[in-house]
């Protein structure tokens, strides 16, 4: 299949794998961050890890939309779904993320009106066939799908629909970025920077990263030879002291996005003062809520909203896991207590996440090295 | 008490395709105008919107829940 298997050819990976073998410095460590949590996904499902020597570390960055969100968006959230009237939609992964009583699942289980969504598309279709109801469209996701959330109001105002609203937790990637790379507990050397992210908004601004921080970025696509071969280009830059941003997906990233997308997210939404991230805290400018001018579509002004912050549970480390400080194992509940059929951090939530990834997939892995190291 | 409707499909796969940054490769078979359009998914047809993508019949789009945000290059 055009675009999969010749991504997926094991002989070239294998040449990858040696070629950054040999860029790598005697006796240097190497800590290279994937924000996005696609490429964690593919990391582990692809036993990428197998490949690379042990210099390299990947660390797991902030970039699943549903382990960041805070437990308080969460109950926030229930409550609305709980308000007379409403029908709550939401993306399949945000369903079993927990809040303090319980997740979407459990509060569906329980008879509230919450159902799964391929998009915001379908909730509106949802709002046009239940006119005697008022649908809440639980939007959450980075700049991939803030264009989708923002294309639907737009065609909710056009329809002129007033059973229709959104709950706003779109965040923006460069500001968690930035939180990281600001961060006194994390030395990192390079970014693989998010695919999908970059063909809404391009390669432009990460550019700081490499100006200001001196740290090189390398725009991925998802399949493993897209990441192996980003690794690549990131340790050439490393071995000759560069540090630069390079596409290596530009089959579908342009260096300047979408702009009709970024119109549409710009027309319906704006920044936020801050916002709370699980696991990085308040960072101020880094998520969005709906303009002014579509008000009637903002679940925020429509219903009254508890907007109390929640702490994390005590034994959950997700924040140290979303800041890669911690590896998933090194999680006190990782695999004991929390797994992903009674996940207790949002990071064992959504195959996106690191912890489910990791123990979906690099567990064999990991016992395989530890195997290797004790005979 | 409204009934389900069952038109609408629900999110059940190991993956949620559309919640992360993952997006999906498709064909467009059929404009419908009103920036939306059907295309084959490989698994069937369904709808999308291509109001932020410069589509046309027998391309292929980058699709991220149900939003093309990317023309591939043939």
């Amino acid at each position: 299949m055009r675009f999969v298997d010749e991504f997926r050819d094991a002989e070239k990976a294998r040449a990858l794998s040696a070629r950054i073998t040999a860029l790598c410095e005697p006796g240097r460590q190497y800590k290279l961050m994937e924000v996005c949590g696609g490429h964690t996904h593919t990391i582990y499902k692809h036993g990428l890890e197998d490949y690379l020597p042990e210099q390299i570390t990947l660390v797991h960055g902030p970039g699943c939309p549903v382990c960041v969100i805070p437990m308080g968006r969460v109950d926030d959230a229930m409550a609305l779904a709980s308000e007379p009237d409403v029908i709550m939609t939401s993306f399949g992964d945000m369903m079993r993320v927990p809040g303090s009583n319980g997740s979407f699942f459990d509060a569906k289980a329980r008879g509230t009106d919450i159902r799964m969504v391929y998009s915001p598309l379908d909730s509106l279709k949802i709002a046009r066939q239940n006119t005697d109801k008022r649908v809440v469209f639980m939007a959450i996701g980075f700049e991939t799908t803030a264009p989708s959330t923002a294309m639907t109001v737009l065609r909710a105002a056009a329809e002129g629909l007033d059973n229709f609203s959104i709950f706003c937790n779109h965040v923006t990637i460069i500001p968690a970025i930035k939180a990281i790379l600001d961060s006194p507990d994390l030395r990192l050397d390079g970014f693989i920077g998010p695919g999908h992210v970059s063909t809404v908004i391009g390669c432009r601004p990460y550019e700081f990263i490499a100006r200001d921080y001196g740290k090189p970025v390398v725009v991925a696509g998802f399949e493993p030879l897209d990441i192996l071969q980003s690794i690549y280009l990131l340790m050439l830059q490393l071995s000759r002291g560069e540090a630069a941003v390079e596409n290596q997906y530009s089959r579908v990233v342009p260096w300047d996005g979408n702009a009709v997308a970024l119109r549409a997210i710009g027309q319906t939404m704006e920044l936020r003062p801050y916002f709370e991230w699980r696991g990085l805290g308040f960072i101020s400018h880094s998520a969005l809520k709906v303009r002014a001018e579509y008000e009637r579509f903002d679940a925020e002004k429509l219903f009254s909203v508890p907007g109390v912050r929640v702490a994390d549970p005590k034994a959950c480390q997700c924040g140290e896991v979303l800041k890669g400080v911690l590896k998933p194992w090194e999680c006190k509940v990782f695999g004991t207590a929390c797994t992903p059929e009674t996940p207790i951090g949002t990071c064992m939530v959504s195959p996106e996440g690191a912890c489910a990834a990791y123990y979906n997939y690099g567990r064999l892995t990991r016992h395989r090295v530890k195997e290797a190291s004790a005979s | 008490m409204s009934i389900p409707d069952y038109s609408i499909p629900e999110c059940h796969g190991e993956v949620c395709i559309t919640c992360s940054d993952t997006a999906v490769q498709v064909t467009v078979v059929r404009l419908l105008g009103d920036g939306l359009a059907v295309v084959d998914t490989g698994q069937g047809t369904e709808e999308v919107s291509v109001a932020l993508v410069p589509a046309a019949v027998g391309d292929t789009i980058l699709v991220h829940a149900k939003e093309a945000i990317a023309v591939v290059p043939r």
